[in-house]
């Protein structure tokens, strides 16, 4: 049971109850007619099915590849490292030590060394077994501690990706020092469709990729380099989630299903099997997290000192941007003038790890919320209290420099805590009679750097509004987000507004926030209405009447540049979660999750309100039912999909929002929840039980082991 | 193998081998691309039919065994696209779709529930939607779409 509906609550404590459903996804109808074409249902005549045939060993030299010659090859393609005519590598932003295909040797288990396409899958896969790939195994380095220490070297002079540090203010006095240790393991996004792609390639000489790509202009830019092709025009099909795991693996795939295409002149199609994207694709980085805080005897932080250790895998692709999101986030919602954070991102030779924010911020939370409440044990303090003393307020600057001109996290907590007072749903998830109850609180800050960069535009086409808007939808909503804004603005209905998907030949990609886009929505929208206002010699800001007067057909696009947000965009959240622990089990029975949101004024209030509970179910996912085991060539055994917990696992959740000044850049209010909701239910285990929870997953096995 | 079933009312003959998965059958056969492959492992659900009113895999279901059966998906809750059934229009107005590729499985399982008397209260009705995953939602609002409709 969620709340009868969003409750908007302005920092002067007006209320504006938003409607339920008032505009459907502007997507919804085609989805719920299954006609939303998504990559495997696209026809393409003769299209080809493309396979990759991938490293059984982390680490090992490549001594040959040879083709079964008693085998049937007629109608099959095979295409390796040699076939490349440019650079063999995947351009991830500056990134290139990934490379399409392995040549002299795999640095991971299911390193892709072959592609090969043929016109069936089922062909394809045949073939696949009859290629031979002779390797010599090496011992492979899987361990990211020992990565660190460089006694075994796989990447560069010390195996490091990235390293950063941060110092303001120097070390104090006094205060006691409480040292803990904190590890988050890796995440699976868990998208419901596995990446795919079709290359086709043009009668012109170019090539159109489709499918699920978020990031096309690393498509664009790694085919230019690897494939000498000038003209790529990426489009994006429907996407069946998981908007952020579609940039780096994606690429790699684009470029291999285009080998196959410009090769044989047809189109090919490549996408994965459940198997190879649970087991090979990129995860969030398992973060390991020393801090050190000196504190006073209100829990005050006079000192914090954190460590961070990120398993890169054996490619660096984005992992630096990972290393900056965590750092960015690495005193959670607290303030402190003292700081050291030393970050590092390290080579391994487990598949790469990807910059993936929503869980990245999430881990980097577990750890700091964590911490809080071991101060306020050491203490014997409220856990609540240590938070409200600690929590950044409107004019605090973060360790990185960047000052905050609104928080509001006292008052996030405080909701939450008003919230959290209302009786249990009795009848859910009443859990084993012997069940020990706990309530804990978790805080998460979402720190969102200004981007900017590339355009909107807007086309007038008879009654029609066009939107090219370079963002990549994977089912969050966006796009209904920026029609409804322009419907509103323009006063027309939103059925007369039409949101393109991406589109490289209409659309230059960007990495601009949805706040970013929406702003410079809003000043295209303006121009548009002067422009015809002017054709029709009216001085009328009313849209509508300028229409009706309107009798020329002519086509107006009014372009925008998207401009990059001043300062942060942040959003502030506090979870409370009631739960249930089977001492004898260590099952974990969650019964209600309360969120208190503060972000940006909600474009689309109950889309917001749906994308904060699927974000709250991922993190639920994370925290309880993921199960991420390490095979012996390091990579991952994954038994179903439990990042995604089931719908009869899922608690009561209650949802609010704060509206935040929306001209002092406030994230969207479902930004970065996940955070505050694995440290609500960390706390909320070790108040039912003692159970020190120091690592994420929290399974029963693990919370036996620290029961006291 | 010839096999004869009905799919959304329409009787259709083919000649398949009888162990191919139905899903296959659905969408690279008969064009039905509602019915998504999310896992091929019997976990996600994205591929829910109808197999004489009951809910099935399609991913896990071998074609020979709906010989002489009535198939329904998604594309058959609907004759016409301009009048979108009770539980399509549910979860479209609650914007209960997010990425959409668990929404026609997820609408297969609610209308085989939806026919079920006595139909399921809340409780009842998250626990048997528990095996449909849905990554976007949190199942919320799918849940009270769903529960407007079967009141």
């Amino acid at each position: 049971m969620s709340t009868a509906g969003v409750v908007l609550r302005a920092r002067k404590m007006s209320t504006v109850q938003a409607e339920r459903g008032v505009t459907p996804p502007i997507d919804a109808r085609d989805k719920v007619l299954g006609k939303a074409a998504y990559v495997d249902d696209v026809a393409v005549d003769g299209l080809q099915h493309a396979v990759v045939l991938r490293s059984p060993y982390a680490r090992a030299k490549i001594l040959g590849v040879s083709l079964d010659m008693e085998a049937d090859w007629e109608g099959i393609t095979v295409v390796t490292a040699a076939d490349i005519p440019g650079e063999n590598a995947v351009c991830i932003g500056e990134s290139r030590d990934w490379p399409l295909l392995a040549s002299k040797g795999v640095r991971h288990e299911g390193e892709a060394v072959v592609v090969l396409c043929a016109p069936t899958l089922r062909a394809a896969r045949a073939a696949l077994k009859r290629i031979e790939v002779r390797y010599e195994p090496l011992e492979p380095l899987l361990d990211p501690r020992k990565s660190e220490d460089n006694s075994v070297q796989i990447f560069g002079q010390d195996n490091v990706f990235a390293r950063t540090t941060i110092e303001r203010g120097g070390p104090r006095g006094s205060g006691r020092w409480i040292e803990c240790e904190w590890q988050v393991g890796a995440q699976d996004p868990v998208p419901l469709e596995t990446h795919g792609v079709i290359a086709k390639p043009e009668k012109d000489g170019s090539l159109t990729l489709f499918g699920t790509m978020s990031r096309p202009e690393w498509v664009q830019q790694t085919l230019r380099e690897a494939l000498k092709l000038s003209t790529v025009t990426v489009i994006q099909s429907v996407i069946g989630g998981g908007r952020s795991c579609r940039a780096e693996v994606p690429v790699q795939l684009a470029a291999h299903a285009a080998l196959c295409a410009i090769r044989i002149g047809k189109p090919v199609k490549l996408q994965l099997s459940r198997t190879e994207q649970l087991r090979y694709t990129a995860k969030r980085h398992p973060l390991q997290v020393t801090l050190r805080t000196q504190v006073d005897e209100v829990g005050r932080l006079h000192r914090v000192e954190a460590r961070l250790l990120l398993d890169g895998g054996a490619y660096a692709t984005s992992s630096a941007q990972a290393l900056e999101t965590a750092i960015l986030h690495a005193l959670g919602p607290y303030h402190c003038d003292s700081v050291y954070v030393h970050g590092v991102v390290v080579a391994t030779n487990r598949p790469p790890n990807a910059a993936l924010a929503e869980f990245d911020i999430a881990a980097m939370h577990f750890c700091i919320e964590r911490q809080m409440d071991q101060i306020a044990n050491s203490r014997t303090l409220n856990p609540v209290a240590v938070r409200k003393v600690n929590v950044l307020r409107g004019g605090d600057s973060l360790h990185t420099g960047d000052v905050l001109r609104w928080a509001v996290g006292v008052e996030v907590v405080e909701t939450a805590e008003r919230l959290a007072k209302a009786p249990l749903v009795a009848v859910r998830r009443p859990g084993p009679a012997k069940s020990l109850p706990g309530q804990g609180v978790g805080l998460s800050l979402c720190c969102l750097q200004p981007q900017g960069g590339g355009a909107v535009s807007v086309e007038l086409r008879g009654e029609k509004i066009r939107l090219l808007v370079p963002y990549v939808d994977a089912g969050e909503g966006h796009p209904t987000r920026f029609a409804v804004l322009v419907s509103r603005a323009l006063k027309v209905p939103i059925s007369s507004v039409v949101v393109r998907p991406m589109d490289t030949s209409r659309i230059q990609p960007s990495m601009a926030s949805p706040p970013e886009i929406q702003l410079a929505l809003g000043r295209v929208v303006q121009r548009l209405v002067k422009i015809v206002a002017q054709e029709v010699g009216s001085r009328s800001s009313d849209f509508a009447r300028l229409l009706k007067k309107r009798t020329s057909t002519k086509r107006i696009r009014v372009e925008e540049p998207i401009l990059p947000r001043e300062g942060l965009s942040v959003a502030f959240h506090a979870a409370i979660v009631d739960l249930l622990v089977d001492p004898d089990t260590g099952e974990v029975t969650l019964r209600r999750i309360v969120t208190t949101s503060a972000g940006r004024r909600p474009v689309h209030a109950r889309m917001s309100q749906i994308e904060l509970e699927g974000a709250v179910g991922r993190a639920i996912g994370s925290a309880l039912s993921e199960k991420l085991e390490v095979g012996p060539q390091g990579a991952w055994r994954v038994s179903g999909m439990g990042g995604i917990p089931k719908a009869g696992a899922m608690p009561e959740l209650v949802t609010e929002f704060i509206l935040a000044p929306d001209t002092l850049g406030p994230a969207e209010p479902e930004d970065g929840v996940g955070g505050a909701v694995l440290g609500a239910i960390a706390q909320a285990i070790e108040q039912a039980t003692g159970a020190v929870m120091r690592a994420v997953p929290m399974h029963p096995e693990q919370v036996l082991k620290a029961l006291p | 193998m010839k096999l004869s079933f009905r799919v959304n009312s329409k009787i259709e003959v083919l000649d398949v081998e009888p162990l191919t998965p139905l899903i296959e059958v659905l969408r690279d056969r008969l064009a039905l691309i509602g019915a998504h492959q999310g896992c091929t492992g019997d976990n996600c659900g994205a591929c829910t039919v109808l197999v004489n009113d009951v809910p099935v895999y399609a991913c896990q279901v071998p074609v020979c065994q709906v010989d002489d059966a009535e198939v329904r998906t998604v594309e058959g809750l609907t004759a016409d696209a301009e009048r979108l059934a009770p539980l399509q229009e549910a979860l479209a107005k609650a914007g209960a779709t997010g990425c959409g590729f668990c929404t026609p499985g997820m609408l297969m399982i609610g209308l085989a529930l939806r026919q079920r008397q006595p139909r399921p209260g809340p409780e009842e009705l998250r626990e048997l939607l528990s095996g449909n995953l849905c990554r976007c939602t949190g199942y919320e609002a799918i849940v009270q779409a769903m529960l407007e409709v079967m009141e």
